[in-house]
């Protein structure tokens, strides 16, 4: 578990790269309303959650940089009996205060009294500051109605000397290189997912739904985790349903003959596993599935091998690329080597973390393909080859974490080798 | 002809349709049967029956439940087993002369064991009736601005302390960077209040149909 100095920590290196004499304000975001007046269940914004470990809505975070020094007050959601009654408990100030780190904490709704006293020339409480920090993610609510979007505009026009930055690149500069605290929540996490897999490969029998298996891996991880669910949803497609990156719908039965395909990963404390295996139903890759398998098998452990500090995820890519086709080439699944898009069609790796994505970088944002790797970061690995005309996908997906002279595959003791996932479909699992 | 006791609401009747201001209640016994009379709003036709279940829920195990509703031009009224307009008819034949829409009234009966007989039962519905929209509190409809607006804290404060009651509401605050909230009500006042406050950000500036309650 992440500690309060460890926010702390975050928070200094954040202002250190802030502007002298400049303020960011961070939001937890509100509850979106998924139809009528239902809503999605609550997901913090992760670079609000990152700096603070606040984990509600209705919160905000103001850091200031004033002549280097640093102010920071944390906002939450005051106490409501009547939202109490129906909602559950809220943090209280003192709870709220030994989580962060942070001694300052008021309620929500003295934000705007708080930063005009910053902003408005007229008070400047900590000095003149003209810049303002927001997260211009379009996704950060604000209000039902308000995303940070509007309050950049709405800020702007109110305060004329402001200048609005974005504070996006700054802090997933940050969230790009896991403490030690955070490697171990990972860790955490992949020990659930290997748990909730190796429970879905004991069920996968033939006839089993696809949902079945799901909802067995969420159920499993959920028991493990305390209900923290899981980093995204399961994907768990079985024959020609494998050749759908995202497939969506599993409502397939596993028939005898096919491949599962299993991308999944439970998380812990919000940080994400992402683990791919693919296993053959029946227990036994026919040939061509080997043949298949062994490409992408062997691929994976090419890209481990090549992942250490100073690469970039585009080179890993190109090697990936360049090793199916010739494989492919070579087994006579294809004629050229450009050819081999038909079957492999998906990015080899991406940062994971807090979010499964970690960070996402828009194409505005700049291209997270082409930052040279550091160590404890940690990326994916993930090739894969989708041939719907033999009824088949395979994935193979591990976690690495990049150390000073290499990786570590930190998803080792997930079985990945053919025999050994036919033994543990043979004998003890099932 | 015009009803009996109809009197003292004709005072409260002018030109204007008159719209429940909140749901109303009030009760009366007589022979022992208690009629308990059930004003509720009613927004849309649609709503008719699950407003009807909402006071079968309230009430359970009536005896009947008699009702006249209206909505713009729809109406309904039911005797639910009671004599032949008896206690439907004479609901609705209300609501018509007392001018109020939008509502359902529902006269619940508990039987008390004696019978009342025609004449007297018709009275006393249209009693019970009547009593329920003298006493309810009405409201008028009125077209209303609804401006949404951005300040900083220090003009919030300043707005707050000079805005009052009568010139409308203040709906949907967000406390942001900036303040963020919506003042509905009269556009003339409100147009007036924003000219004290030339630091606001006029967002959004809507009119709408609204609903004031009316003096008794």
């Amino acid at each position: 578990m992440i500690n309060a100095t460890e926010y702390e920590e975050r928070r200094g290196r954040l202002l250190a790269m802030m502007d002298s004499n400049s303020v960011m304000v961070l939001f937890s975001g509100v509850e979106k309303i998924s139809s009528a007046d239902e809503t999605y269940p609550f997901e913090v914004n992760r670079n609000f959650y990152y700096l603070t470990g606040i984990d509600q809505p209705d919160s905000a975070l103001i850091l200031v940089n004033s002549y280097g020094e640093m102010k920071d007050f944390l906002f939450i959601s005051p106490y409501d009996e009547r939202k109490e009654k129906w909602y559950g408990k809220r943090l209280t100030p003192e709870e709220a205060s030994k989580i962060s780190g942070i001694q300052n904490v008021q309620v929500i709704d003295s934000l705007s009294a708080k930063m005009d006293e910053i902003l408005n020339p007229s008070m400047y409480i900590f000095g003149e500051i003209r810049k303002l920090y927001l997260d211009l993610d379009r996704e950060i609510k604000i209000g039902e109605e308000t995303t940070t979007l509007d309050e950049k505009k709405i800020a702007e026009a109110t305060y004329h000397d402001v200048v609005v930055s974005d504070a996006y690149p700054l802090i997933t500069t940050l969230r790009l290189r896991k403490s030690t605290r955070e490697i171990a929540e990972l860790r955490s996490a992949i020990e659930f997912t290997k748990v909730g897999l190796y429970s879905v490969w004991s069920n996968a029998r033939i006839g089993v739904h696809e949902y079945e298996l799901a909802d067995l891996f969420a159920k499993v991880v959920n028991d493990l985790n305390g209900y923290q669910g899981l980093a995204f949803s399961t994907i768990m497609a079985s024959g020609v349903h494998a050749a759908t990156l995202h497939y969506p719908k599993p409502l397939g039965s596993l028939a005898d003959g096919d491949l599962l395909l299993c991308d999944l990963g439970a998380r812990s404390h919000y940080y994400c596993a992402d683990v791919s295996r693919t296993i053959p139903v029946n227990g036994k890759f026919s040939e061509l599935q080997r043949t298949v398998y062994e490409i992408v098998l062997n691929c994976n452990k090419l890209i481990a091998t090549k992942a250490k500090p100073g690469v970039t995820i585009a080179s890993l890519q190109e090697a990936a690329i360049d090793y199916l086709a010739n494989a492919c080439l070579a087994k006579g699944f294809i004629e050229n080597k450009e050819d081999i898009t038909r079957y492999y069609f998906h990015g080899v790796s991406h940062f994971i973390g807090l979010d499964t994505h970690d960070p996402y970088l828009s194409p505005i944002r700049g291209d997270y393909r082409d930052i040279k790797l550091e160590p404890g970061m940690v990326i994916s690995d993930e090739p894969g080859l989708y041939m719907a005309e033999h009824q088949l996908g395979v994935r193979i997906e591990d976690d690495l974490l990049i150390t000073n002279d290499g990786c570590e595959v930190l998803t080792k003791n997930i079985v990945k080798e053919v025999e050994d996932i036919e033994n543990a479909l043979s004998s003890k699992m099932r | 002809m015009r009803a009996k006791g109809t009197f003292q609401f004709y005072n409260l009747c002018m030109a204007s349709l008159r719209y429940l201001a909140k749901p109303f209640e009030c009760e009366k016994i007589v022979l022992g049967s208690r009629f308990i009379a059930v004003a509720l709003p009613l927004e849309q036709k649609e709503d008719l029956t699950s407003c009807l279940e909402t006071i079968k829920t309230r009430y359970p195990k009536a005896t009947h439940y008699p009702y006249g509703a209206r909505v713009g031009a729809f109406e309904a009224r039911s005797d639910d087993g009671e004599p032949s307009r008896s206690s439907g008819y004479p609901i609705l034949t209300l609501l018509q002369q007392c001018q109020v829409d939008e509502l359902l009234l529902c006269v619940v009966r508990y039987f008390g064991g004696t019978k009342l007989g025609l004449p007297r039962l018709t009275r006393t519905y249209r009693e019970v009736a009547l009593e329920a929209i003298n006493q309810a509190d009405w409201a008028e409809k009125i077209e209303e601005t609804a401006v949404r607006i951005s300040l900083p804290y220090a003009a919030y404060e300043r707005l707050s302390r000079s805005w009052t009651e009568k010139e409308g509401t203040i709906e949907n605050i967000i406390y942001g960077i900036s303040v963020t909230l919506t003042l509905v009500g009269n556009d003339k006042l409100i147009r007036q209040t924003l000219i004290t406050l030339p630091e606001a950000i006029v967002l959004e500036h809507t009119s709408r149909v609204g609903k004031r309650r009316l003096s008794r």
